[in-house]
């Protein structure tokens, strides 16, 4: 997959005081890839927001380039804007005055979108995010869910290339963030390039082809969520055993297994950076008298990494 | 033809807010009365006898009423869109300079509302005629659309420079105040500062008001091409500061409120 987005060496400071500065950036240099779903981790003031507003061109960065499809943003902003469609966290982009339709038809405009072009845009927009039947209400009575699946609209109305969402579920109910889940998940279809900032990282797990992790303004990890699974490098895997007597439990304590008690049966537990089952072969062979009825591997999650990597909890 | 339909469609949904908010019909048009009628007090306490001159400075006053109230509302309109952090989402569409062009337009109507009830006020309670040629009330009007989207452009501009526009903006309408010749007659200041006053589209026009009111011809036509002129260099500088500014605020962030 060709590239869209290069990220080149990008660094951004802030003036807080006199001869004062903070770094909120820096040395940043990532690929996205043309199509990938690209996440971004990190912990408040990781710096992932001032990312996201220099890729938009909003913000200018004090060193390092971005380039999108192989052109300078510093030089190309009028192109690079309209290929990319933005939903910010919070960031209110209706008018509660307005209805639904209204107010997608003031974005249509302010994006040059002639009216014949629109208004079948807009509907079908509408229809897709499930706000058909109240199009022609005022964004005012919207529930949280709804006004989000309306930014999103608003977002792809002028067909952008890239779409990026900084933490698009925040705020939202449980309902509400499987429904903007699944219609992120249903945009792939699209051939969409999404960049997705979150602290859910089940959400990163599920949805995102890479992810990255920023803390302090500095990237500390890149690559697929299973890649970075392997560099916690454990998984635990748990035995059911039957037939075991006090012997059995001694030898598998001998070889590191942890006992845990169950309701009927006895469970052993232990961490493995490279489990083989040749490794289970080997606990039959030594001792005939019990039977493996349960094989459970739990791999790390994308949690595990974010917590081993940042020394933070997510959400 | 693009940028005029973008302008008149975002023209257009600000007018249809304002109409569908409660309370915004009220506040204008209670408070500019109010401020028209304590005004006119103040001028018959210095000038009790003079009904001609006290209707020409009423009639300057409408005009700068009309003017400075446009360019706050644009103003507080701009810091609610801030606010909201709409303001991202309206830079990357790159239509800003048309965005606050439509938004002055139907703030500078809405005004055009309340500059005819002090109109109606002040004709009706207090016998003042104040009559004006249509002619010369559309070329006013048409001058004061084209000054007060400029300054609506220049107070955009400081907004996109810096967190918060306010005080700075108020200090620029306050010193245009007093030297546009509203408060104190131009006739009154040094040569230098007179020199100041007219390089300013909004004093001539009022001066081309007061004329009209007193029935003065002479020099009427060159102070229109003085002003008319003066309105469009004045466009034309608010739109390149406009550009400029959007440069700071990716330089500054000031848009963000982060």
């Amino acid at each position: 997959m060709a590239d869209i987005i290069t990220i080149e060496h990008l660094s951004r400071d802030y003036v807080v005081g006199p001869g004062k500065k903070v770094h909120a950036l820096k040395d940043i240099s990532i690929s996205i890839r043309r199509g990938e779903y690209f996440g971004l981790l990190g912990p408040n003031g990781a710096g992932k927001t001032t990312l996201i507003r220099i890729i938009t061109s909003l913000l200018a960065p004090t060193e390092g380039d971005v380039f999108l499809n192989g052109s300078r943003s510093s030089e190309y902003r009028q192109q690079i804007r309209k290929s990319i469609g933005v939903v910010f966290t919070g960031k209110r982009s209706h008018y509660g005055l307005l209805t639904a339709n209204e107010n997608l038809f003031f974005w249509a405009s302010l994006y040059g979108l002639e009216k014949r072009v629109a208004r079948p845009r807009i509907d079908s927009l509408l229809k897709e995010f499930g706000l058909s039947e109240v199009g022609d209400q005022r964004t005012e009575t919207f529930s949280t869910g709804m006004l989000q699946r309306l930014n999103l609209a608003r977002a792809l109305l002028n067909e952008p290339e890239i779409l990026i969402l900084d933490e698009p579920t925040n705020g939202l109910d449980p309902e509400a963030a499987r429904n903007i889940k699944a219609i992120l998940a249903s945009l792939r279809k699209r051939n969409l390039t999404v960049i997705y900032t979150t602290h859910n990282l089940g959400d990163a797990d599920d949805l995102c082809d890479r992810v990255c992790i920023i803390d302090h303004g500095e990237l500390i990890a890149i690559g697929t969520p299973s890649e970075l699974k392997r560099r916690v490098g454990k998984e635990i895997v748990e035995l059911t055993l039957e037939g075991n007597a006090d012997q059995t439990k001694e030898t598998m304590r001998a070889d590191g297994w942890e006992l845990t008690i169950g309701d009927h049966c006895e469970r052993f537990r232990k961490e493995f950076v490279d489990f083989s089952y040749d490794e289970l072969r080997e606990i039959e062979r030594r001792m005939p008298s019990i039977s493996i009825t349960n094989v459970e591997r739990i791999h790390p999650t994308l949690e595990d990494v974010y917590i081993k990597i940042t020394g933070k909890r997510g959400s | 033809m693009k940028q005029i339909s973008i302008v008149a469609s975002v023209f257009k949904m600000y007018l249809l807010q304002m109409i569908r908010s409660r309370g915004f019909f009220v506040r204008g048009l209670v408070f500019a009365p109010i401020w028209a009628i304590s005004y006119y007090y103040s001028m018959k306490v210095f000038s009790p006898d003079s009904s001609v001159i006290t209707s020409k400075i009423l009639l300057g006053l409408i005009l700068w009423i009309w003017l400075y109230d446009s360019v706050w509302d644009v103003s507080n309109c701009l810091s609610s869109e801030k606010k909201l952090e709409r303001i991202d989402h309206i830079f990357l569409t790159e239509r800003k300079t048309s965005w606050v062009l439509g938004m002055s337009f139907a703030l500078t109507l809405f005004q055009l509302l309340n500059l005819a009830v002090v109109w109606i006020v002040i004709s009706f309670l207090f016998g003042i005629v104040l009559s004006a040629n249509p002619l010369v009330i559309v070329l006013l009007l048409i001058l004061g659309i084209i000054t007060i989207s400029s300054l609506s452009m220049f107070a955009a501009s400081l907004s996109f420079r810096m967190r918060s526009h306010v005080n700075s903006l108020s200090i620029i309408l306050d010193i245009l105040m007093l030297v546009c010749g509203v408060v104190y007659p131009v006739v009154l200041f040094n040569p230098a500062l007179r020199y100041l006053s007219y390089t300013l589209p909004v004093t001539i026009m009022i001066e081309m008001a007061g004329m009209d009111n007193m029935s003065i011809t002479s020099g009427f036509l060159i102070r229109l091409a003085i002003c008319i002129i003066e309105s469009l260099v004045l466009f034309g500088l608010a739109l390149k500061s406009i550009d400029h500014a959007e440069r700071k605020a990716m330089e500054n962030d000031s848009l963000s409120r982060h």
